[in-house]
């Protein structure tokens, strides 16, 4: 049986209940230790507004785009147990971008994207189980996945004793794709799949505490299309052409992120660090950030301040789906983040300088390697219900 | 419970998933960290391709500006166009460094830069590789290599295809090629360029050549070149040229010339090997050179193919000759004799005579090619060219009777005589006047059976085989032809004989495998081993043997005589012995008292005084008279009758005895002399001539009727019956009772007669006519003169009384005193009686010559007699059984004897002696070996005496001279 079939079952088994519950409610006495808060009648709706500038510039990539977006935002209680999650947004944008390799993921463009659509079963307070469309913005590991949105289903086991909280978890999911192929002799391509199983312990309480995030992931079945994207943005890869190629190395390791707490008066210092290395590839495998978030919180207003420091290896996991605020793969740099937010009137003005350089020039040109990329964000939520 | 359940479930079923990533492999999981640092390595991120490359514009440059000109080299202009990628924007209109140049690519990402090509038209390359490094930055820089074909006009890039390259794999072939193609040659004959003459080796002759060349690269033709025509045969080295020294081609790039070379006249017809050669001399292919071996038959150029000048093309000899070289063939040969030369005879200082006859010789050599290409031709031409050959003729002489000379009897043969001599050949006939010498002693040989060998050969070496044909020769008969048969055996090539030592050498020794045996000739003849044993089927063809080869041998050493007899007859004889010598051998033999003096020795010993004058007296000129002069008497009679040999001196006064006085009234009863000359060098001849008669002789009785059975095969006696004469030499009786010779005309042969009982002869007289021919030279000689005195021996009476009464003893007188004188009235008369046992120096045997020898010139005179038979029908008239009397002598006194002798009807005997009991050579030698004495060995000895002694002793003249008074007188009693 390969290991794509493998999945597919293991779907249907976790989707079979799901289904089954949403029919018929299952009455399960709630325990006293509950790691997930459920509101039973939590029904958000809410919609927002953001625009964002932003500016890019090195040899090979210039841009600059001005982005207005709509979103909504839905919180659905469907039964006791279940829930609905969804974010979706529209975007529109405008500027110009210019590539020397017509990579550049500023190219301004409208869009409607889909960010959650998500089904979240707890059928007891220690478990949790989400499938749908999942927003990997939730996987705290910047490093290996940033802001896409995964098919797939997670389970979550969380337990908590006194100042110990955890959980288990384990993701299944069919990473987004542009395209599967265009090369007549992988028609067949089997399906690519993202796993990661992650292990969460936090210490402390909600204003200080140390919090510990160790997973294992792996890919698999990576498309050419993937693979030729990840390319410009800094893996190893043999590029058949511009939308093709194939990953010189699979992607299966590990990733540990470190955050911590410190509540001084109105000021949060958040120091974190994350460390990722994928251990199929033999050298230039690993990702390292490590930064100091402060925020400076009066009545219901934050500032907050974030400075991290990165490197990320060729190799270290795949370009086309890490957090492009590390810039992908072969970069070192650092992001500097200010942001005003009004709680209250739920808006936000951020700034974001990000600094970086290629590490080791596998593109093919010797231009100056550092970009420096600006942006200026206004959000603003509307909550409808 | 529940809650227990629930989790517990999702407990296990969390735990099951969490392993899903665990089973995702890594796809390079086989691979160590190495090799997968080696992925990384080999990754490659030059994203710079090669879209295409092409020609963008191409040109021919031509030697000239005219239309037919030949090209030089090739203008190509080369576009590039490159792409990136990973670059959407593509590459047009970026500056790019071509090698280090910096250049703009066009809207397309395209580039042009162009090249020169040479046309290099001797190597086998019409590809040429370039490379070029094509830089927009450093990671975006691609080196590009690139092949251009330039006769096909086509570029390929070497990244993507083999381009011309391909075949060799590498980017230059260097394989010298001729940049210029011939194309086929025609050939044709011109006639001869020499005046011909059948004595050269090398004729001279022309061809024609005609062909066209064209250049290999191009494919065109090589228009208005200048061009040079070598070449070299390679079968006689001969380098030549073209008559035309500026040869240029056509604009058809054609040309026509002609070649003289040479050939060999008697090489048997084939294809003789040519090397052509043409050397470009101006335009661009200036210094190449194109070649071809071309074959042609200039001794058959009337064949309908003379030459081959095709490339690939190759001559079917389809004959294999036996010989390369034509030979000599012969099929008769006429000769007529004219006549003695007497101008050309020769005499030797044994008074030896050779007689020179001159013939006619006329013979039709032709050629025998031993095949034709050509109807018509004949393999056996006419020689029609005038030239000079050498032609030898050997005569030789059987010792038995053998008829024909063939390899199982030619040691039966002796040479007798031959001749070698230029001659020249017109209109394909020798027509040569030659002098054949005889030696007198060999006439009687060559009135019998004789065999001629006829070698015809060039005289230089011209290629042409010689020839050896056998014939008879008779000597007696004035004209003849002959027809002659070729000797397989005799005419057997250089190479044959070569193999055949070599096999004879080897294969003597161990059997031997082919292979050992070509190395070993090889290795001892330093030749190849083909050519060692180039005769091997030669020798199995012919049945060549060992008996061939002896044969071979022999008659090369026949021929090899002539040479020697004309330094013989060339260079003065020197004596070994000299004739005074060989007769004083025999007097000692004789008297073995004898003393030998010369005047001052026999006067010192004896006081007996003989002066120079005595001898004047005893032999004028032309004379020889047997007495004693009046000194000598005195001188003589002295000492013969004086007991000191000095008068004796009584009161003063000399005594004389009576017996002195008789003595000098009568010195003949008391002394028997001699008086001979000896040669002690001929210094020449002066007037000569010829004469011939007969003799009639009447019929003849032998003194015996013993019976002869002699079995009579075809080993006969050569040397045949003969008459021995003894001819008692008056005065001195038996003295020098030389007579003929033994018994003896020809050589040494041994007997192969077998005789039983006394062989006494038969009479000569089947004829009633004895023919004689003569010889007569006046011989200009240095002679020592010489007188034998022998004083006569006292008779005693009562010995003389007994034998009287004894009478017919019939043996000859004791003391060396014939039984006639015994016997005669003189010896018996009383004054004799009184004489009876004197005190005397009577006791005298002296041989006394002068000092000094003197200059004079006698007539000799030679003769050969011979029995004629009137009718040789029944009768083998060659043979010698039945030519009875064959006879040489020399000197008028034998002739006169021999001649007396067989006037005396009932006197004489013929004797024929009972040779046959002993070889000839023991004969000869116990008979007459004491004339040489020990100076020679038996046989030489024996060949001395057969070649000198002619009935007299060699170079000793006894009796008169011949005079033509002496021959009118003979043809008078004829």
């Amino acid at each position: 049986m390969t290991r794509n079939k493998k999945f597919h079952i293991l779907n249907l088994i976790l989707w079979l209940p799901i289904s089954a519950m949403a029919i018929s409610p299952i009455t399960s006495t709630v325990q006293e230790i509950s790691t997930f808060s459920i509101d039973k009648n939590k029904n958000d709706l809410t919609t927002y507004f953001k625009s964002q500038y932003l500016n890019q510039d090195s040899e090979v990539n210039k841009a600059n785009q001005f982005r207005v977006q709509l979103g909504l935002e839905l919180d659905k209680r469907i039964t006791d147990q279940i829930s609905f999650k969804l974010n979706t947004s529209l975007s529109l944008e405008t500027g110009n971008s210019d590539s020397l390799y017509d990579n550049n993921e500023f190219k301004p463009d409208n869009s409607i994207s889909l960010k959650r659509a998500e089904f979240v079963w707890n059928p007891s307070n220690q478990i949790q189980i989400t499938a749908g469309a999942l927003a990997m913005r939730d996987i705290n590991h910047g490093l290996l996945v940033g802001h896409g949105t995964f098919m797939g289903a997670k389970e979550s086991y969380s337990f908590k004793s006194n100042k110990i909280e955890g959980s288990i978890s384990a993701l299944q999911s069919i990473p987004k794709n542009t395209n599967y192929s265009n090369r007549l002799d992988e028609v067949n391509e089997e399906n690519p799949s993202f796993y990661l199983e992650s292990l969460t312990l936090k210490y402390g309480s909600d204003s200080n505490n140390i919090k510990s995030t160790t997973s294992h992931f792996a890919y698999a079945n990576l498309s050419n299309s993937v693979a030729a994207t990840s390319y410009y943005l800094g893996n190893s890869v043999n590029l058949s052409d511009r939308t093709n190629g194939e990953f010189l190395f699979s992607y299966i390791g590990y990733a540990q992120k470190l955050e911590a707490q410190l509540q001084v008066n109105s000021f949060s210092f958040n120091p974190y660090g994350e460390y990722i290395q994928n251990t199929a590839a033999p050298s230039n495998n690993e990702g390292k950030v490590i930064g100091l978030e402060v925020i400076y919180s009066q009545n219901d207003k934050e500032y907050t301040m974030d400075f991290s420091a990165f490197d990320s290896d060729a190799d270290s996991s795949v370009a086309f789906y890490n957090s492009s605020l590390y810039r992908n793969n072969n970069k070192t740099g650092n992001v500097l983040k200010l942001s005003y937010e009004d709680l209250k009137s739920q808006t936000f003005l951020g700034m974001i300088l990000i600094n970086s350089q290629l590490k080791n020039n596998i593109l093919i040109d010797d231009k100056n390697n550092s970009e420096q990329i600006i942006g200026l964000t206004l959000r603003k939520e509307y909550d409808i219900f | 419970m529940t809650f227990f359940k629930q989790n517990l479930t999702f407990l296990i079923i969390l735990g099951a998933l969490v392993g899903c990533s665990g089973q995702v492999q890594d796809k390079n999981s086989a691979l160590s960290n190495s090799e997968k640092e080696e992925l990384r390595t080999n990754q490659d991120n030059n994203s710079l391709e090669i879209d295409s490359i092409k020609f963008e514009a191409q040109n021919d440059i031509k030697e000239d500006q005219s239309a037919d000109s030949n090209i030089v080299s090739k203008y190509y202009s080369v576009k590039v166009c490159v792409k990136d990628k990973t670059i959407a924007k593509g590459l047009g209109n970026r500056q790019v460094k071509i090698d280090g140049e910096t250049m703009t690519t066009d809207s397309s990402g395209c580039v042009i830069w162009d090249h020169t090509i040479e046309i290099d038209h001797t190597v086998d390359n019409k590809c040429n590789v370039f490379e070029k490094t094509i830089r927009f930055s450093a990671k975006r820089t691609r080196k590009i290599q690139y092949s251009i074909d330039y006769l096909n006009n086509k570029v390929s890039d070497l990244g993507k295809s083999k381009g011309c390259v391909q075949k060799t794999n590498t980017a230059k072939s260097n394989k010298k090629i001729s940049p210029v193609l011939l194309e086929n040659i025609t050939l044709t004959y011109v006639p001869v360029q020499t005046l011909v003459r059948s004595d050269i080796r090398w004729i001279k002759h022309q061809t024609k050549v005609q062909t066209c060349l064209k250049v290999r690269m191009t494919g065109k033709v090589l228009a208005n070149a200048k061009i040079k025509l070598t070449g070299e045969n390679l079968e006689t080295g001969e380098q030549f040229e073209a008559i035309n020294k500026n040869l240029s081609t056509n604009h058809k790039g054609c040309f026509t010339t002609d070649i003289v070379t040479k050939y060999e006249q008697y090489r048997n017809s084939h294809w003789m090997e040519l090397d052509l050669n043409i050397e470009v001399q101006a335009g661009p292919l200036v210094g190449t050179n194109v070649g071809r071996s071309i074959y042609i038959n200039p001794w058959e150029p009337s064949r309908s193919l003379y030459g081959i000048g095709e490339e690939g093309r190759l001559p079917n000899e389809g004959h294999k000759f036996k010989n390369d070289y034509a030979r000599f063939h012969m099929d008769g040969v006429m000769y007529i004799q004219i006549g003695n030369d007497t101008k050309k005879m020769t005499v030797n200082d044994y008074l030896g005579l050779t007689i020179a006859k001159t013939y006619q010789v006329v013979l039709n050599p032709y050629i025998d090619r031993e095949h034709r290409y050509t109807n018509g031709m004949k393999p056996i031409e006419r020689l029609t060219a005038t030239g000079k050959f050498k032609l030898s003729m050997v005569i030789l002489a059987p010792k038995d009777g053998d008829m024909e000379i063939n390899k199982n009897n030619f040691d039966n043969y002796d040479f007798v005589t031959g001749i070698e001599q230029e001659v020249e050949v017109r209109n394909g006939i020798v027509n040569a006047v030659v002098n054949i010498p005889f030696k007198m002693t060999d006439l009687p040989r060559l009135s019998l059976r004789t065999i001629s060998l006829f070698k015809i050969e060039p005289m230089g070496d011209t290629g042409l085989q010689s020839s050896i044909v056998t014939g008879f020769f008779k000597a007696r008969i004035p004209w003849i032809k002959t027809n002659v048969l070729p000797a397989d055996g005799l005419n057997i090539p250089d190479y044959v004989d070569r193999t055949w030592k070599h096999m004879s050498d080897v294969n003597t020794k161990k059997m031997l495998t082919v292979d050992q045996m070509d190395s070993q000739c090889s290795q001892q003849t330093k030749m190849s081993a083909e050519d060692c044993l180039k005769g091997v089927n030669e020798i199995k063809k012919s049945g060549i043997d060992s008996e061939t080869m002896a044969y071979r041998s022999f008659v090369d050493t026949m021929f090899n005589l002539l040479s020697a007899q004309t330094a013989k007859m060339n260079k003065p004889f020197v004596a070994k012995i000299s004739p005074k010598k060989i007769f004083v051998n025999h007097l000692k033999k004789s008297y073995e008292d004898i003393e030998i003096h010369n005047l001052k020795t026999i006067s010192d010993s004896y006081g007996i005084k003989i002066q120079k004058n005595d001898f004047d007296e005893m032999m004028p000129t032309n004379q020889t008279k047997n007495f004693l002069t009046k000194n000598m008497i005195e001188e003589l009679c002295r000492y013969g009758f004086h007991q000191d040999g000095a008068f004796k001196k009584v009161f003063g006064f000399f005594y004389t005895k009576k017996s002195y006085k008789k003595c000098l009234k009568n010195p003949y009863k008391y002394f028997g002399v001699k008086a001979v000359r000896h040669v002690e060098q001929v210094d020449g001849l002066g007037e000569s001539y010829t004469s011939g008669f007969g003799i009639y002789v009447g019929t003849r009785y032998g003194v015996s009727n013993g019976e002869r059975d002699a079995v009579s095969t075809s080993s006969t006696w050569s040397a045949g019956t003969d008459i021995g004469g003894k001819l008692p030499i008056p005065i001195v009786g038996d003295l020098l009772n030389l007579g003929f010779k033994a018994g003896y005309s020809t050589a040494y042969s041994k007997s192969h007669s077998e005789s039983n009982g006394f062989d006494y002869g038969e009479n000569i007289g089947t004829s009633k006519n004895l023919g004689v021919e003569k010889f007569v030279i006046d011989v200009q000689a240095r002679m020592q003169r010489c007188v034998l005195i022998k004083s006569r021996d006292f008779l005693n009476t009562k010995l003389a009384i007994e034998r009287h009464s004894q009478r017919m003893g019939a043996y000859p007188g004791i003391m060396g005193v014939s039984a006639a004188e015994l016997m005669s009235e003189e010896h018996m008369s009383d004054e004799d009686k009184a004489y009876y046992n004197p005190q005397t120096n009577l006791n005298m045997t002296y041989y006394i010559c002068d000092t000094t020898p003197k200059k004079e010139t006698f007539t000799e005179a030679w003769y050969f007699i011979q029995s004629r038979i009137n009718s040789p029908i029944a009768t083998d008239y060659d043979s010698v059984n039945e030519r009875k009397l064959l006879k040489v002598i020399r000197g008028n006194q034998s002739y006169l004897e021999l001649r007396n002798e067989l006037r005396k009807k009932t006197e004489f005997s013929l004797l024929s002696d009972n040779i046959a009991y002993n070889t000839p050579e023991d004969i000869l030698i116990s008979s007459w070996g004491h004339l040489v004495g020990k100076d020679f060995t038996d046989e030489d000895a024996a060949k001395f005496l057969v070649e000198n002694v002619e009935g007299s002793f060699p170079g000793t003249i006894e009796g008169n001279g011949s005079t033509r008074a002496d021959d009118a007188k003979e043809i008078d009693k004829y």
